[in-house]
């Protein structure tokens, strides 16, 4: 993973940083509501590249789980999104059903957090892979049953053969998470987006399955868009994070940067709120509560519960500034000194 | 095609604390439909309630000289057959056959909502011995019944809504029994086992205001079919008797007349019926809509 | 009770729930949920209760409550016996003995407001005037951080971490002596789950209650327990002090879930050896014979498939229930953790054989 992210940095110092697989640039949803219309994302942009694994992190309210359903035009009735989403060199955001259609479970897959949602009851495992590559990959049906095997296998769900024949209910927590992924790779998509895929999994279930994530993403150059909550799993998997606050992106960094010495004082708290196995440190919470969509503060979304808080934080909206290969979406950035996990 | 369709679970805007989330009348009332059929149904409710107190509206003023004559001025839908006014005669009709209605619905209710309650609360063998005693209930048919009860009673409206209301309770049985069912599982009826409640709290502060939805949805739909049935009665002479007049009494005496009978004597009351229990479905509609996704997340 | 008293005392508890059987002649079968289990707690102690699917955790601690019937063994409390208590002895207990539940969205009665929700510990067994009741609601509310003007208030006006919150007012009410807290944080944000944790330990603090504490999150079991209780598939495998437990983990279970931890720190975690199981918890419906946890465990001996290990006592404080204690040719002497330094990764694959990575 790090010989990876070194390659990264130094092609951009050669310039040479070849074109994003996924770039969202501008991005805001609005949605409607009980006659009022509320901005749950405003102007997220990031870039996902070939091979790699961001990690878009944030609680509840963060805007996280809109960002990635607005990829693949999968918003609520009632949302709507404006900004632009390009992936490779075609421009997704406004295209009608009929193209996003034909780019979803293709060149685009999602995972779920509960791998029922993707999944039918009344149909087997095979059933359902085998319809998904014929339709996508236009695959006899013999071709698509030997491809649902192979992909269980991959996986690593035990007798693949005999394991096709059987329906959703007969899977485990653990397994049926898998065959969802299988479902979602079943068309060797260049993007994979995930949503808290572990958050419903046992501990050393969600490991196994983390486990199998990684090595996916090593061996076939699967890009990874995996929302979660969990900085463990961040680490665990992903070479960069975005953070995301009340809506908007508040910090970009390499994980590994991002661990060592945080820019934002809403990743230093979160860093700090978590309880952790390794030390012994007292977790400390983030003073304040997330704030609700209509009750977002001017200037700052974060600065009431900003202990690095001035004057100046409260007045206008913060603009994100670039610094290296790092966002940050703070105006004290360079004289704080914030504290990592590492 | 298998590609997934579904968001994810929670992705939700919260309303802030202190905006409760729109009201259920607002919310009923904002759809066209019901909104319109409560309007409606409260008129004819209020008209019924104040018709004794408005003078010149008689339903038993014989006029001999105006039999079946039409309408005209101050007696908008003409006279019956013996030459009572038909405006009034449908006003008293309607005090009638809601109350008769009203009646069934009430002892449908009495006996389906404690009974479902309890079976679907405690469920297990209690629930099975109640489940089938309902199931055979609902097996009769209610016209039917009603006109056994009738034949070997007495004839007479009261006693013929009961046996409608008996009819009635399975369905208020059922609805009551499953939406209490969906809410033993919910931890709150857990904690409140907890916190110490005995079950009849449970059942009577925990599980009866959160099915407050079905069971209005199901009064609503039973007010319908019962006007229905006291109407079906009434029609064929098992209902209400002369001079008393009801919705179906009315339209059993116009029948007898419609080759001579001005139109209005015939179509008065099957409009009314008509309408009345159309704007009682549409209601149940709106109510259910008006309940919709509870804003629990 | 002086802190330090006994407070409650389990021994050998055992849960089953009927299973009906499969197809038109299928027999009722018995799942054995909690499989004979024993643990005690101390007046103003945190004991927490660690485990995955299918451990058993959450029925213990539902048990305690008198949510469900044990089969078997007994449940001190305050040198009463539990088991077999009528229903209105228990009730009677009510004032001692509360919970917290895990979903703090399906936990309050959204048809009540804020303040019926919290008395109704006290509406069911004491008759107070309007006054008395509104007092004591205020002061739980003051209690767990939350304004008591909002009690008028219905709960899907909160956020999650709110209502939790007014779960806890609700379980604290009657100063309980002992509180089940059943994945109380589980639901939660991680900055809101810092919140409550904190909550729960200045409770504890002010009140001196004790606590079960039953979670997944062996990080925050960790941070808010003075002991650990592992289970896996109905039966404790060990038993200690948190550090210890967490630290140096006498069963290859309680390492596997150490290992399964992500840390954040990715140059941590690629440097920790750890423990990739295959396969599932342990399902009550089919345990494995012998060790329960034997088919996953990456050190597992020929006894182990056969024999049941029973819970001896570690060196240090606590207790682990493995034959890697007692009958382990490689283990004399030497911890888990340096069997498994010796390899970085251990996976067990397919064919169910170790392989170091």
């Amino acid at each position: 993973m790090s010989s990876r992210a070194d390659a990264s940095a130094l092609e951009e110092t050669n310039g040479t940083r070849p074109l994003p697989l996924l770039a969202v640039s501008g991005l805001s949803i609005d949605i409607a509501m009980a006659g009022r219309t509320t901005r749950v994302v405003d102007d997220v942009s990031f870039e996902i590249h070939d091979g790699e694994a961001v990690a878009l992190v944030g609680e509840s309210g963060s805007g996280k789980t809109m960002t990635a359903l607005s990829i693949l035009g999968l918003l609520p009735r009632g949302a709507t999104a404006s900004g632009s989403i390009r992936f490779r060199e075609q421009q997704l955001a406004g295209l009608p059903e009929s193209s996003l259609n034909r780019i979803r479970g293709k060149s685009i897959a999602i995972i779920y957090q509960e791998p029922m949602s993707s999944l039918n009851p009344a149909l087997t495992v095979g059933e359902q892979i085998a319809e998904t590559v014929r339709h996508h990959l236009g695959l006899g049906r013999g071709a698509a049953k030997e491809r649902a095997v192979e992909l269980l296998a991959m996986v690593g769900i035990p007798e693949p053969a005999a394991r096709i024949h059987d329906y959703p209910h007969m899977f485990s927590g653990g397994m049926l998470q898998r065959v969802g992924i299988a479902m979602a790779l079943s068309c060797e998509p260049a993007l994979l987006i995930a949503d808290e895929p572990t958050t419903a999994l046992d501990a050393t279930v969600q490991a196994q399955v983390l486990e199998l994530l990684a090595s996916l993403r090593d061996k076939s150059r699967t890009s990874l868009l995996f929302l979660t909550h969990d900085f463990g799993a961040v680490a665990a998997l992903c070479d960069r994070a975005v953070v995301m606050y009340c809506g908007e992106v508040v910090e970009v960094a390499s994980a590994e940067a991002l661990f060592d010495r945080p820019l934002h004082p809403y990743t230093e708290g979160l860093l700090g709120a978590m309880a952790r196995l390794d030390r012994n440190t007292e977790p400390i919470p983030i003073k304040g509560t997330v704030p609700l969509h209509a009750d977002f503060p001017e200037g700052c979304h974060f600065h009431p519960r900003c202990s690095y808080v001035v004057p100046a934080c409260t007045i206008a909206p913060i603009a994100e500034i670039a610094v290296a290969s790092r966002r940050v979406r703070c105006r004290r950035f360079r004289e704080l000194n914030l504290k990592g996990s590492a | 095609m298998t590609t997934p369709l579904s968001p994810a679970a929670g992705t939700h805007v919260e309303l802030a604390p202190g905006r409760a989330p729109a009201g259920f009348v607002s919310r009923l009332l904002a759809q066209p439909g019901p909104a319109v059929s409560a309007v409606f149904l409260a008129c004819v409710l209020a008209m019924a309630l104040v018709a004794p107190f408005i003078p010149g509206l008689d339903p038993n003023e014989v006029s001999l000289s105006n039999v079946l004559e039409g309408p005209s001025w101050g007696h908008w839908l003409g006279y019956d057959n013996i030459g009572r006014d038909i405006v009034s005669r449908l006003v008293f009709a309607s005090r009638v056959s809601l109350t008769a209605a009203a009646v069934a619905m009430l002892v449908a209710l009495a006996i389906g909502l404690p009974l479902g309650l309890v079976s679907g609360y405690f469920a297990g063998r209690l629930d099975l011995a109640l489940s089938r005693v309902f199931d055979a209930l609902i097996a009769f048919p209610p016209l039917v019944l009603a006109i056994v009860v009738v034949a070997v009673l007495r004839p007479g409206i009261v006693p013929a809504m009961i046996a409608i209301g008996i009819i009635n309770a399975p369905t208020f049985y059922r609805v009551v029994r499953s939406a209490a069912l969906d809410l033993r599982s919910e931890t709150y009826i857990e904690a409140a086992r907890v916190a110490g409640a005995s079950s009849t709290r449970i059942m009577l502060r925990h599980v009866l205001p959160n099915i407050r939805a079905v069971l209005l949805v199901q009064i609503a739909l039973t007010m319908s079919s019962a006007i229905i049935v006291e109407a079906s009665l009434s029609f064929i002479g098992l209902g209400v008797q002369l001079p008393q007049a009801s919705w179906g009494s009315m339209l059993r005496q116009a029948t007898s007349y419609m080759g001579s009978a001005p139109l209005t004597f015939v179509l008065s009351p099957i409009v009314t019926i008509v309408a009345v229990v159309l704007a009682f479905n549409t209601l149940s509609d709106g109510l259910r809509g008006a309940f919709g996704r509870r804003d629990t997340r | 009770m002086k802190d330090g008293e006994t407070l409650l005392d389990v021994r050998d508890l055992r849960v089953s729930f009927p299973q009906p059987g499969r197809g038109l002649l299928g027999r009722t079968r018995n799942v054995a949920a909690v499989r004979g289990i024993s643990f005690s707690i101390d007046a103003g102690e945190t004991l927490g209760l660690v485990g995955e699917s299918g451990s058993g955790k959450s029925s213990t601690g539902r048990a305690l409550l008198g949510l469900n019937r044990p089969s078997g063994g007994s449940i001190c409390f305050l040198g009463r016996e539990l088991l077999g208590l009528n229903r209105r002895d228990m009730g009677n207990l009510r004032d001692k003995i509360q919970m917290v539940f895990q979903d703090p969205y399906s936990s309050l009665d959204p048809s009540m407001t804020v303040l019926d929700i919290v008395a109704e510990p006290a509406d069911t067994r004491l008759k107070l005037s309007r006054s008395e009741r509104v007092a004591m609601v205020s002061e739980a509310l003051r209690l767990v951080g939350l304004d008591p003007t909002l009690r008028h208030r219905y709960p899907n006006e909160f956020s999650g971490g709110q209502r939790q919150r007014i779960a806890i007012a609700r379980a604290i009410l009657l100063r309980p002596q002992f509180i089940v807290c059943d994945e109380a944080v589980s639901a939660l944000d991680v900055s809101t789950k810092a919140h409550v944790v904190s909550l729960l330990k200045q409770i504890q603090r002010e009140t001196g209650a004790s606590y079960l504490f039953i979670s997944h999150d062996l990080a925050i079991v960790r941070n808010i327990s003075a002991r650990i209780a592992v289970m896996y598939a109905g039966q404790i495998c060990e038993t200690g002090p948190a550090d210890q437990v967490c630290l140096r983990p006498a069963h290859p279970y309680t390492l596997a879930l150490v290992s399964a931890h992500s840390v954040p720190d990715p140059r941590a975690h690629r440097r920790r050896p750890r423990i990739v199981l295959q396969g599932e918890p342990a399902s009550p419906l089919n345990p494995p014979a012998g060790c329960a946890f034997h088919p996953r465990c990456p050190f597992v001996m020929d006894i182990c498939r056969t024999v049941a290990p029973a819970l001896t006592p570690l060196r240090d404080n606590g207790m682990t229930a493995c034959h890697l204690q007692t009958s382990g040719p490689n283990l004399a002497g030497n911890s888990l953790q340096a069997m498994l330094d010796r390899t970085s990764t251990i996976a067990v694959n397919h064919s169910g054989n170790a392989a170091g990575g």
